[in-house]
């Protein structure tokens, strides 16, 4: 029976709008990419099963780190890819909505999730282009009181400027910290926000270049 | 190459398990082509070779869906295949969700696909560069669309 059920769901992606390239998709479930791109983005993922459910995996490898090797570990990852077969992730999807038309009122009440508050999240684009005396690092995330600790390093990831308990999501890399490197090198850099509550949050690595 | 298998590992569907080393073998094809993977330097961070990994995945599995041949075998069931009904009652709720939002305003479509998918209000606003309240606004009226289109539907009792 169910494989009499994949070919209509399947046909059903058929009409989907093209999809975002692949890169594209990764970085707007990092929050990168120019806003507008960001919410096309989001917005196709409601059209789009096979995109939404590499979405959630997405997201997961940026929960997860990388520790335990394939075996017990890959069954998240296993039934995240089972949504891509697309109409199995309403499954998924109605339950929590279900819950939320149970409650009887006229508004849906929003469903508030914790993991993840306070994350610290760039503030500029993937691979910008920035000069090398105004080599400016921006980020979000985390309460009022929290702490952040920066960490650029070079592609090699040999360290160029770390600075710590910084009060402001934001950090000028001194100039000379960038003199060994040339024009258009990448350049990598971290964030780890140290909450009032104690919590340490580490961000992606992300990346700019060098102009 | 350890790293890279492992990385292939954690964002390889199953279906495409028998192609892991393939993949694997893209993988560092992409690395190299980033200039990422020369063998004299540092290895990339982890979270590169897992965007590579994944991107060349999302890529492979966008590319098999294009050959009808090999993609209605490709796909796991992500329903017990014992429970056909339970299969029926999720296409017709899934084709349902997605007719719904694709009537409603793409902001709002936006904001209730990402809670779908587990995202809370502030991430989404984090995510999309919103205001918080702003978010909210968005997510509550677009449940409250979805709801009442599911339920014009016959989906939602």
């Amino acid at each position: 029976m169910i494989e009499d059920l994949r070919g209509p769901f399947l046909d059903r992606s058929g009409v989907v709008p093209p999809c975002p390239p692949a890169e594209a998709l990764w970085d707007a479930a990092h929050g990168r990419g120019d806003r507008a791109g960001r919410e096309a983005i989001a917005a196709h993922l409601a059209a789009c099963p096979a995109c939404a459910s590499s979405w959630r995996l997405a997201q997961e490898l940026r929960e997860q780190p990388m520790a335990a090797p394939a075996g017990g570990g890959r069954l998240g990852s296993r039934l995240l890819w089972a949504l891509a077969a697309v109409a199995a992730g309403a499954v998924l999807l109605v339950s929590p909505l279900r819950e939320r038309f149970r409650e009887g009122g006229t508004e849906a009440p929003v469903v508030y999730r914790a993991p993840g508050a306070g994350e610290p999240v760039s503030e500029i684009s993937d691979l910008s282009v920035l000069p090398r005396e105004a080599f400016v690092l921006r980020w979000s995330g985390g309460p009022p009181g929290t702490r952040w600790d920066l960490e650029v390093s070079d592609a090699s990831l040999r360290p160029l400027h770390q600075a710590g308990g910084l009060t402001a999501p934001t950090q000028r890399v001194p100039a000379d910290a960038l003199a060994s490197l040339p024009s258009g090198a990448t350049v990598l850099w971290q964030v780890r926000a140290r909450l009032p509550d104690g919590r340490v949050l580490v961000s992606e690595t992300w990346r700019a270049r060098l102009e | 190459m350890a790293r890279v298998r492992r990385a292939v590992a954690r964002t390889c569907p199953r279906a495409l398990a028998s192609q892991a080393d393939d993949i694997a073998q893209l993988v560092i094809v992409r690395l190299l082509e980033s200039g990422r993977a020369d063998g004299g330097g540092e290895p990339p961070p982890t979270s590169y070779l897992l965007k590579v990994a994944w991107t060349v995945a999302v890529d492979e599995i966008r590319r098999r869906s294009r050959r009808p041949e090999v993609r209605l075998e490709a796909m796991p069931s992500p329903v017990a295949p014992e429970d056909p009904e339970r299969a029926a009652s999720s296409r017709e709720i899934g084709d349902a969700i997605t007719a719904c939002l694709g009537t409603v305003a793409p902001s709002r479509q936006a904001t209730v696909a990402l809670q779908l998918l587990g995202h809370s209000v502030p991430e989404i606003a984090a995510l999309l560069g919103w205001s918080g309240k702003k978010t909210e606004h968005l997510a509550a009226r677009g449940l409250r669309d979805l709801r009442a289109c599911l339920e014009r539907k016959g989906v939602i009792p």
